[in-house]
């Protein structure tokens, strides 16, 4: 019994959720404000939740199909007969993409829940719905895509979806005059540009070298091409086959850097977080800003092949792109790790952190843990999804208490400001106890869902030696602590202490709509891990009797082509240790307890502090160094040093460098001044003029051609007399010479 | 010698005979029958009826009416089914958009679709007729009902002025035309195409200016320069559904006769008659598209288009001997051209309030306030005509140019490239019209459920070509081979 029939539904469902909320929502709402958001919230949510119960069936279709892979053909798309490109729609299921709709399918039903909630009273309610199931559309299109192009469709829709729902409340413009959001979707999708042209150069590559962008057809020919290990005749050159696969594995390389955030195209997602919670939740953490890992665990066997090339097919004849890849990762985790401590907004912090984890992600995919790096992919959409939709539940308590106030005296009042907050731990139970269940697990702590899967990203790294592996251990074991720090210095603003402004002292819980949903998330965030629970003691062999260890793993390796070639000795994986790594493990939980604790000492130890307090870390006195002289040595030296690091890093080194320095001078005005110089010398002086000149010219051409028509037969006749004549004289000549 | 009666099988030809019995029995109806609505609705069915027996004779080929030891006269294939279909729709779609304007403008008479039942005949005959003299019959059956059909608002006197014009003209170009069969007999005895090309030589100068007669001949159907004067002048002063029949039917009409007649007959003279093309084309792209910038009466302007339109029709016929595709890559054209060109003449006609108002381009300002659905829709139209994805147009002028590039000729796709660069200028100056001004008319237009069906159907048929272009151009291919070896490429 097999559902692979019913995979078109898949993309069938968010489609009628679009048209339903896109035509006629808008219609509904209008009417009646109850009723309308009621019809047209649920049936987007329904839309949504019957497109996770088709990939549920899909699921259960692969295990009773022996986990084979299925094409789905849907209709032919593009076809040129005589260059052989022929590009069908056809959906690919297999383990690796039914893991991906299910996460996208399963966190995004209960978003959209949580925003029917979240949206009540925006005067655009049902746009908003049917942007989200216009993305979930597109999103299952990239995930289900059988080839590059549809992998690439599904890659643009992303993020068109992403521009619009950034974008969402566009005619916002913040006490300043400045277009906040309609700044950072524009920003968001002219930096996403770049990635996308990575992407672009890619696919006409693979197209090139192998003849296909069908996922089956490329892996297979690369393969037989990497066998053969004869040279590829590309622009009538002979390539090496190493260089080819190294330039498409780093152009997909440019591109998930771009989709997912990473060094040096980050500087995209911490404005995104402009856009309402729930796009936040959905797209810019749990599903879209991981399409660069699934891009790269789908090409497996591409960066497999990379990481064998040598010498001069290295990428710049000194690193293969998989270990670039790790390093990329490895440094993005550790910079926005860094950087995350400055954070005031409590959105800013968590956007950060999804930066910080995706390069764990994208780190473990560089280091071949593709398994890993899936399986942290799949527990942080749980708990980052939670933690944004709690903080958009905190950010939405603190605007009702604001209200409560009636003195309205203070404009300043920014509800995402972690200073004003402080306490909500009594004024909002539900969404304090799910907030730190989200962050336990978010920081590694024993036995919650990331502890587990950062825990194999962390073995994976320490279990092989040399290269570049030692680096990146050492990277992420810092970016962990710093990661376990943050959380608890935003718990401890947020939640713990004395209220420090009266809105946190008035904030009142969120609607049962948004807290069941962070409910359900939060039970994932704690037993998540469940999916691919290490072996705990070496005696237990590979297959672990009724209890399934490593059950993502065994599930996944029917899609990892490149596993069962390293078994083949065809390719060389790095080796991943299947039982748990006592030392890495128990290190790693210390120092997240450690970091915990020591950010629950250091922020605000005392009670209330003015909300307009400008730096926690920097007064806070510390319980045992009170006692000890290294009070003094910690407070002269530790914390401003450390300070002067966190500030340096995120003033510094990533606004006034990154943003500011490179991205708006380098790039932005760099692009003005040549854009200034194509309009005003090139296009206005010389190409208008061009333009202008022809258009006159033309337009004089028409003026004189349209006396031609007289109106008179006569003159017709002798045009067609003449026409005549002329052909004649043209045969003759033609074939007399 | 005994005479042998020639082998006839006329369910070859049933699709002919259904629109041709249909309009005799329309003209004895005409005694009893005063009531329009029963004319519309025969004329359907009967098209329809048509357009199913026609489909049901795809993948076959089939020869009828022949003389012993001779060459059929008439031929179906499956270029001729999908030439055909393309006729059939052109005459729904005509009969769709043509409703409720006809009632409005008072022209609703049974004689309108009698002659288009004859004209379709025509045209259907032009793409089946396998020897020259029965493709001059068809030619003649074609024109006469439309240079009448042209006349048709007695009640106005450039209607009349277009119905003479189109009549003289036509009649002139026919007299050539004639002559060129007369010329190719003379040269090879022949007047049945294998026939022709079975004698035929190249060189022989009979036959050469032959050659050149014909091409003048289907020259002037299709509206190429410099045998397309009568073009704007007959589209501007027929009535608008008229217009609209003739600039689909006359057009696929000759292009089909053109390629059948060149393909199957002719090919020992093929580098003259490509090269003979391949500059009409280039000349009829350049005039087409710049005297259409001038335009400012919309009938007018889509008219001049029409001609631009046959100028990349004729690249591709330009391209047949070099590139496998180049035919198919025209058919593929011809489809997209239909649907377009279909929907923009239905919203000209939505908007023609009275006969021959309603047709300035003044006219259009402020329509998407008014009428957001149809501004969409001739949005659409306006931007496959300029050929910009993902509509019709544009998978069809792909195609096209990418036969022309195949076949090396490479200043014919720049110049096709060029002048739709410059077609841009006038079609989308409609649509600046209808969105960026406000006009004087508050009240939306009314369409009509039979206008907005036609309407609906040229939507979808426009944006289904520019979405999925590849099953339709596979269709195209599969209706070229088999044909003929050149039609298929050589």
């Amino acid at each position: 019994m097999n559902a692979f029939g019913l995979a078109p539904l898949l993309l069938i469902f968010p489609v009628i959720g679009v048209l339903f909320n896109g035509l006629v929502g808008r219609k509904f709402v209008e009417a009646d404000r109850e009723i309308g958001e009621k019809w047209t919230g649920w049936f987007g949510t329904i839309m949504a939740f019957s497109a996770f119960a088709v990939a549920v069936s899909l699921f259960f279709s692969l295990q009773a199909n022996g986990h084979h892979a299925e094409v789905v053909h849907l209709f032919d798309w593009i076809n040129i007969p005589s260059a052989g490109f022929h590009v069908p729609w056809a959906m690919r299921i297999d383990t690796l993409s039914v893991t991906m709709m299910l996460v996208v399918t399963g966190v995004g039903s209960l978003i959209h829940i949580y925003a029917i909630g979240y949206m009540h009273g925006d005067k655009d309610f049902s746009r908003f719905f049917a942007y989200l199931n216009l993305f979930l559309f597109f999103m299952l299109i990239l995930v289900s895509g059988s080839s590059y192009l549809m992998l690439f469709v599904g890659w643009e829709g992303v993020g068109l979806c992403s521009f619009l729902l950034i974008g969402f409340w566009f005619s916002f413009v913040d006490k300043n005059g400045v277009w906040k959001n309609a700044n950072a979707a524009r920003k968001a999708f002219v930096v996403n540009r770049i990635g996308d042209f990575g992407i672009v150069l890619a696919v006409i590559l693979t197209f090139w070298a192998f003849g296909s962008l069908e996922f089956d057809v490329v892996f297979e020919t690369a393969l037989e091409m990497f066998k053969s290990k004869e040279p590829l005749l590309l622009f009538g050159q002979e390539v090496a086959f190493g260089s080819v696969v190294t330039a498409i594995t780093a152009l997909f390389l440019l591109g998930a850097t771009g989709k997912s955030a990473q060094i040096p195209l980050y500087v995209w997602l911490p404005d995104a977080m402009a856009g309402p919670t729930p796009v936040s939740a959905l797209i810019h953490a749990a599903t879209m800003v991981t399409s660069g890992i699934y891009l790269i665990v789908r090409s497996n066997t591409l960066f497999e092949m990379a990481r064998l090339s040598v010498g001069s097919e290295l990428l710049f004849g000194v690193i293969s792109t998989p270990d670039l890849v790790a390093l990329v990762g490895a440094s993005t985790a550790l910079l926005a790790g860094l950087i995350a401590f400055t954070q005031f907004d409590i959105k800013g912090v968590l956007a950060y952190s999804t930066v910080s984890q995706l390069g764990f992600m994208i780190a473990a995919v560089g280091m071949g843990a593709y398994v890993a790096g899936m399986f942290h992919l799949m527990m942080h959409a749980f708990f980052k999804a939670l933690l944004f939709m709690s903080a958009g539940s905190v950010i939405h308590g603190m605007e009702h208490g604001h209200h409560h106030l009636h003195d309205h005296d203070d404009d300043d009042f920014d509800p995402q400001d972690m200073r004003t907050m402080g306490g909500l731990r009594n004024r909002m139970n539900i969404t304090s106890v799910v907030y730190i269940i989200g962050a336990l697990a978010l920081a590694g702590i024993v036995p919650l869902a990331g502890f587990w899967s950062k825990d194999e990203i962390l073995a994976h790294a320490s279990a092989n030696d040399g290269g570049i592996f030692t680096a990146v251990y050492v990277m992420l074991v810092i970016a962990a602590i710093s990661t376990a720090f943050y959380m608890g210095r935003q718990l401890k603003m947020v939640f713990f202490g004395e209220p420090r402004h009266a809105a946190a002292a008035h904030a009142e819980e969120s609607s049962n709509l948004m807290t069941y949903p962070l409910i359900a998330l939060a039970a994932l965030a704690i037993v998540g891990g469940l999916a691919n629970l290490p072996h705990f003691a070496a005696e237990h062999g590979a297959e672990a009797g009724g209890f399934s260890y490593l059950a993502l793993e065994h599930w996944l390796e029917h899609s990892l082509h490149a596993f069962e070639l390293t078994e083949e000795h065809v390719l060389h994986m790095p080796h991943t240790p299947i039982q748990i790594q006592w030392s890495v493990a128990i290190i790693s939980t210390i120092l997240a307890v450690g970091s915990i604790s020591l950010a629950f000492f250091v922020i605000y130890k005392d009670t209330s502090k003015a909300n307009s307090a400008p730096d926690p870390l920097q007064k806070t006195p510390i319980w045992w160094t009170s006692v000890l002289p290294l009070n003094t040595l910690y407070m002269d030296y530790f914390i401003p040093a450390f300070n002067r690091m966190a500030k340096w890093v995120a003033i510094s080194l990533d606004w006034v460098f990154w943003h500011d320095f490179v991205h708006n001078r380098l790039v932005r005005d760099m692009f003005v001044t040549f854009a200034a110089f194509t309009s005003s010398v090139l296009d206005q002086k010389g190409v208008d003029g061009i333009v202008n000149g022809v258009a006159s010219t033309t337009r004089r051409l028409s003026g004189f051609l349209r006396q031609t028509e007289s109106g008179y037969v006569r003159s017709y006749a002798l045009s067609i007399f003449m026409g005549a004549v002329l052909l004649v004289i043209y045969f003759m000549f033609a074939t007399a010479g | 010698m005994d005479f042998q009666p020639p082998i006839i099988n006329l369910l070859i030809v049933a699709p002919l005979l259904i629109t041709m019995g249909a309009g005799l029995f329309l003209m004895l109806l005409n005694i009893f029958c005063k009531r329009d609505g029963v004319y519309y609705w025969l004329t359907l069915a009967a098209i329809a009826a048509a357009l199913v027996q026609n489909v049901a004779m795809w993948g076959h080929e089939y020869g009828t009416f022949i003389a012993r030891g001779s060459y059929p006269m008439v031929v179906s294939d499956n270029f001729s089914v999908f030439l055909n279909s393309i006729l059939l729709l052109s005459g729904i779609g005509t009969l769709l958009i043509s409703r409720n304007y006809l009632h409005r403008t008072k022209l609703e008479r049974p004689e309108f679709y009698m002659l288009m039942l004859f004209s379709l005949s025509g045209m259907m005959m032009m793409g089946m007729a396998n020897d020259l003299i029965l493709v001059f019959v068809a030619l003649e059956l074609l024109s006469i009902p439309l240079y009448i059909m042209a006349g048709l608002a007695v009640s106005r006197d450039d209607s009349k002025e277009s119905a003479m014009k189109y009549f003289l003209l036509g009649a002139f170009s026919s007299g050539i035309f004639v002559y060129g069969i007369a010329l190719i007999y003379g040269a090879t005895g022949a007047t049945a195409l294998p026939a022709v090309y079975a004698v035929l030589e190249a060189g022989s100068p009979l036959a050469m200016a032959g050659t050149a007669f014909l091409m003048v001949g289907f020259a002037f159907k299709i509206g190429a320069v410099p045998f397309h004067m009568w073009t704007p002048d007959v589209y501007e002063g027929a009535p608008t559904v008229v217009t609209a029949f003739m600039s689909v039917g006359a057009k696929v009409a000759g292009f089909a006769a053109l390629l059948r007649v060149f393909t199957v007959a002719l090919p020992a003279m093929s580098d003259a008659w490509m090269g003979a093309l391949a500059l009409i084309a280039a000349l009829t792209l350049i005039i087409g598209n710049v005297v259409a910038l001038m335009q400012t009466n919309i009938k007018r302007m889509l008219g001049y288009s029409s001609i631009a339109h046959a100028g990349y029709l004729l690249i591709g016929v330009a391209a047949a001997g070099q590139h496998s595709e180049a035919v198919g890559s025209v058919l593929l054209y011809m489809l997209a051209y239909l649907f377009t060109t279909m929907g923009a003449f239905g919203v000209v006609i939505a908007l023609e309030h009275k006969l021959g108002e309603g047709i300035m381009l003044e006219d259009y300002k402020g329509l998407a306030k008014r009428n957001p659905w149809l501004s969409a829709a001739m949005l659409v139209f306006m931007l496959s005509l300029t050929g910009v994805p993902p509509t019709g147009g544009f998978s069809g002028k792909f195609y096209i140019f990418r036969s022309a590039v195949e076949a090396n000729l490479w200043w014919l796709a720049i110049i096709a490239i060029m002048t739709s660069v410059v077609s841009g200028y006038y079609y989308l100056r409609v649509v600046f019209y209808m969105y960026m001004f406000d006009g004087d008319r508050t009240e939306p237009v009314y369409a009509g459920t039979a206008l907005k069906t036609g309407l609906l159907i040229a939507l979808v048929g426009t944006l289904w070509l520019g979405f999925f272009p590849a099953g339709w151009f596979e269709l195209a291919y599969k209706a070229v081979i088999g044909t003929t070896q050149l039609l298929a490429g050589g």
